[in-house]
C-alpha cells in the first residue's frame, strides 16, 4: 500500500461529511453574522447612537430621542401607549443611570404615550426598582391643558401621573443638564398648539417631533389648533437653527443632525427638501382652491402626484393632508376676500 | 477503497465549491489610480469633450448646462415628469441650495478628475475603495469587506453607502440611502429611494464608468448612462498658499481653487425669507423650447423612457416629415452660418 493509499484511507466517509459540513456551517453562521444588528436589544426599539451623548430610539410609532450623562438620562417623547417595556429595554441597553427628565414635543399619542409608565419610576429607575423622586415632565402648557382637559365622562382625558409637570408657556424654555444646554422651542400652530422643537446645543442635534418626519406628509391636527402654516414655520425655523458642515470634503450634509418625528436620521438639507415639499404643494393647492373652487375639483387636478408615492402613507394619505390643506387654504382665501392664500 | 475514494472527492469538490462560493473574487485588474475626462480634469480645465453637453453646450441659459425642461432619453414616468417640470433654476441661489454638491447619481458627469484610492486594514487587507475628486470632491467609500448596508433608519448622504463585488473585470457597486438628487442639473430628479449600481470596467488606460439609476419613485425603467476616463498622464500637486483659501460661495470665485469652502450666502433678493423658487402645474414656460430648436416633438423632451433607444429616432424623422420645419424667413449667408464638420457620432 502506498502512501497515496494510506492518506486516502485514513479520509473515512464521515471525516469527508464532516469537512462538508463545517463548512457549510462556517458559512451559514458567519454570512447572517455580517448582516445582524450588532448589539440591539431585542425588544423591536432600535437604537441609533447620533452624536456625543445622544441616541436616536426607533418604535414602529416614531422616533424618541435619549440624551445621557453623568447626572442622568433624559428622555425627548415617551412613545405609543403599551411600549413602555420596549423602550426602557432600550434606554437599558444604553444606559442604566435614572431617568430625571422627560420632554414631550407635543400631546401627540406617539409622543405622550407611555408618560404615565415613565412619570411613575420613582427614583428615575428604569429597571422600576428605585426610589426617591420620579422624572419631571416639560411640555408646553397647551400639552397639559389637552391631558388635563376633562373628557366627556368628565374625568381627564389622562391620569395626572402622566401630565407634564413643569409646563411652560414662553416662546421658549432653556435648561442645562448634564453640562448642555437644551433648548426647548414653541412652534405655535404646527401639528398641534402645543409643539416644541428640542435643540441640544453642544451635541447640535435637533429633535423635531411631529413637524418633520421622511416617512409621511406633515400631520396635521386641526381640531387642536394644527396648521401647515404652522409646519411650515417650524420647518423653516430648524432650518434656520441647523448649519450644515463646512469643511473642504463634506458640506451641505452633515454638521447640525436633526431627529425627526419618524423616519431617517436627518440633517439640515433633508429638512430642505422636506420643506421645499411642504411649500410646493401649498403654493400648488392654494392655486387651485382659488382657480377650481370644490375640494373635489382640487383632487381630480391631483397636484401631488410627484410626492404622493413617498409621502402618502395609509394611516395619512394624500387626500386627507389634502383636506388639512383645503381647510386651511380655503379659510384663508375667504378670510382674505378672494386674495391670494398663499402670498 | 474505490467507493472510499468516491466520497473523498465529493467531499474535496464540494470543499472546494464551498470555499469558492464563501471567498470574495479577486480584481483581475484595478481602478486606482487619478482620471481625467480627456478635455477636462486635473491637468486641462475646460470642457469635457463626451459630455459637452451637460457642460458647456447643452443649451442652457448662457448655452452653459442642459437647457430647462429637456428630459430627452430620461425614463420619467409621471411623477418624476411632475417633479422634472416643477424645478425652476433659481433654487440653485437660495441659501439652503447652494452648497449641494452633485449626488453619486450624477458626480461623473461634474467637473473634476476622480481618484481612487486602496485603502487597507490593519493587516494589509483591502477594505474598500475610496474616491474623490468629483465635482466638489464628495468623497465616498466602495466597501469590499462583505459589511452589510445600513438599515433605513441610518442617514443618507449625497455619495450614500456604497458596496461592491468584482464580477470578472468589473468592479459592481450598489449604492443606497442617498439623498434626493438629480441625473440632470436641469432638474431630472432621481428620489432617495433610489438604488444606484455602477459598473467600473477598465480597458488599460481607460476606465468605463457606466452608472444604473434605480429608482421605484421616479423613473419607469433604470435610468442608463456612461462615460469614459483616462488615466491622468500627471499629476500637478498643489501650492501651499491655495491649500488653505476659503471663499463665500465657491461659485463667487469661479471655483478655480483646488480647496474651496461653500457657505450659503444672499445671491438673489427673493420676495420673502425662505423661498422657494418652483413652477406651478403647466406653467413652465421651458416647456417646448428645446423641442422647438430641435425640430422634434414636445414629448420627446419630456422624459419618457421611449426616447432613451434608438428607435425613437424613425418617430422623430415620421414627425417630422409630417411637421416640416418652417422655410428661413430671410436669405442666409450659409458660408457664416454652415455648421463645423463634426464626426460620425459628434452631431445631435
Amino acid at each position: 500500500m502506498d502512501s497515496r493509499t494510506r492518506r486516502t484511507r485514513a479520509i473515512t466517509p464521515p471525516a469527508a461529511a464532516l469537512c462538508v459540513l463545517s463548512l457549510l456551517a462556517l458559512c451559514v453562521t458567519v454570512r447572517p453574522l455580517l448582516g445582524a444588528q450588532a448589539g440591539q436589544p431585542p425588544t423591536g426599539v432600535q437604537t441609533l447612537h447620533v452624536r456625543e451623548n445622544i441616541w436616536m430610539l426607533v418604535t414602529p410609532d416614531g422616533n424618541l430621542a435619549l440624551q445621557v450623562g453623568p447626572e442622568g438620562a433624559l428622555l425627548v417623547d415617551t412613545g405609543r401607549n403599551g411600549t413602555s417595556d420596549a423602550v426602557l429595554a432600550a434606554i437599558r441597553h444604553i444606559t442604566t443611570r435614572p431617568l430625571r427628565y422627560i420632554i414631550n414635543t407635543s400631546a401627540g399619542p406617539s409622543r405622550i404615550g407611555n408618560n404615565v409608565a415613565f412619570g411613575l419610576l420613582a427614583g428615575g429607575a428604569t429597571d422600576r426598582r428605585g426610589s426617591g423622586p420620579i422624572p419631571a415632565i416639560i411640555a408646553h402648557e397647551s400639552v397639559l391643558a389637552r391631558m388635563s382637559a376633562p373628557s366627556a365622562q368628565n374625568a381627564a382625558a389622562y391620569p395626572v401621573a402622566g401630565w407634564p409637570s413643569d409646563a411652560y408657556a414662553a416662546r421658549e424654555r432653556s435648561i442645562r443638564y448634564n453640562g448642555e444646554a437644551i433648548d426647548i422651542i414653541h412652534q405655535p400652530s404646527a401639528y398641534s398648539d402645543g409643539d416644541s422643537i428640542v435643540y441640544f446645543r453642544r451635541s447640535d442635534v435637533i429633535v423635531s417631533g411631529e413637524i418633520f418626519s421622511t416617512k409621511r406628509f406633515p400631520l396635521v391636527d386641526r381640531e387642536h389648533g394644527g396648521t401647515v402654516k404652522g409646519v411650515l414655520a417650524g420647518l423653516n425655523r430648524m432650518l434656520d437653527i441647523a448649519v450644515p458642515e463646512v469643511v473642504v470634503e463634506n458640506f451641505a450634509e452633515g454638521g447640525t443632525l436633526v431627529i425627526p418625528g419618524s423616519g431617517r436620521l436627518c440633517d439640515e438639507d433633508d429638512v430642505n427638501e422636506y420643506r421645499d415639499m411642504v411649500h410646493i404643494v401649498r403654493d400648488r393647492v392654494a392655486r387651485l382652491v382659488s382657480t377650481e373652487g370644490s375640494l373635489e375639483q382640487v383632487k381630480a387636478a391631483r397636484p401631488l402626484v410627484d410626492y404622493d408615492g413617498r409621502y402618502g402613507i395609509p394611516a395619512w394619505t394624500t387626500s386627507m393632508f389634502i383636506d388639512a390643506l383645503y381647510a386651511e387654504l380655503a379659510r384663508s382665501t375667504t378670510a382674505n376676500n378672494g386674495a391670494s392664500a398663499v402670498r | 477503497m474505490r467507493r472510499f475514494s468516491g466520497w473523498l472527492q465529493s467531499g474535496i469538490a464540494a470543499c472546494g465549491a464551498l470555499l469558492i462560493w464563501a471567498a470574495p473574487a479577486a480584481a483581475q485588474v484595478d481602478i486606482v489610480g487619478v482620471w481625467q475626462q480627456p478635455g477636462n480634469g486635473v491637468v486641462t480645465r475646460g470642457g469635457q469633450y463626451e459630455d459637452m453637453w451637460e457642460r458647456c453646450c447643452g443649451g442652457g441659459a448662457g448655452r452653459g448646462g442642459p437647457a430647462a425642461a429637456d428630459f430627452i432619453g430620461i425614463p420619467l414616468n409621471e411623477a418624476g415628469r411632475a417633479r422634472a417640470m416643477a424645478h425652476d433654476d433659481s433654487l440653485w441661489s437660495a441659501p439652503e441650495h447652494q452648497c449641494q454638491p452633485h449626488a453619486a447619481a450624477y458626480a461623473y458627469w461634474g467637473v473634476g478628475a476622480p481618484h481612487i484610492e486602496a485603502v487597507f486594514n490593519d493587516s494589509q487587507q483591502m477594505v474598500a475603495y475610496h474616491i474623490a475628486g468629483t465635482y466638489r470632491r464628495l468623497p465616498r467609500e466602495i466597501w469590499m469587506d462583505g459589511r452589510p448596508h445600513p438599515p433605513e433608519y441610518e442617514r443618507h448622504t449625497w455619495a450614500g453607502f456604497t458596496t461592491g463585488e468584482w464580477k470578472g473585470n468589473t468592479l459592481v457597486a450598489k449604492t443606497t440611502h442617498l439623498k434626493k438628487g438629480w441625473v440632470r442639473r436641469n432638474g431630472a430628479p432621481a428620489s432617495d429611494q433610489a438604488t444606484l449600481w455602477t459598473y467600473f470596467s477598465r480597458h488599460g488606460d481607460v476606465l468605463t464608468v457606466t452608472v444604473f439609476v434605480d429608482d421605484p419613485l421616479y423613473f419607469s425603467e433604470p435610468y442608463v448612462k456612461s462615460t469614459d476616463y483616462r488615466l491622468a498622464a500627471s499629476i500637478p500637486t498643489a501650492r501651499f498658499d491655495e491649500a488653505g483659501s476659503v471663499s463665500a460661495g465657491a461659485e463667487a470665485s469661479g471655483g478655480d481653487q483646488p480647496y474651496f469652502r461653500c457657505y450659503g450666502t444672499e445671491e438673489v433678493i427673493f420676495p420673502e425669507e425662505h423661498w422657494v423658487s418652483h413652477w406651478l402645474p403647466g406653467e413652465n414656460p421651458s416647456v417646448g423650447e428645446r423641442a422647438k430648436r430641435l425640430h422634434i416633438p414636445i414629448e420627446a423632451t419630456l422624459g419618457y423612457a421611449v426616447s432613451a433607444y434608438p428607435e425613437y429616432i424613425g418617430q422623430i424623422k415620421t414627425w417630422r416629415e409630417q411637421n416640416p420645419a418652417e422655410p428661413l424667413k430671410t436669405p442666409v449667408d450659409t458660408r457664416k452660418t454652415a455648421p463645423a464638420q463634426r464626426g460620425p457620432s459628434g452631431g445631435q
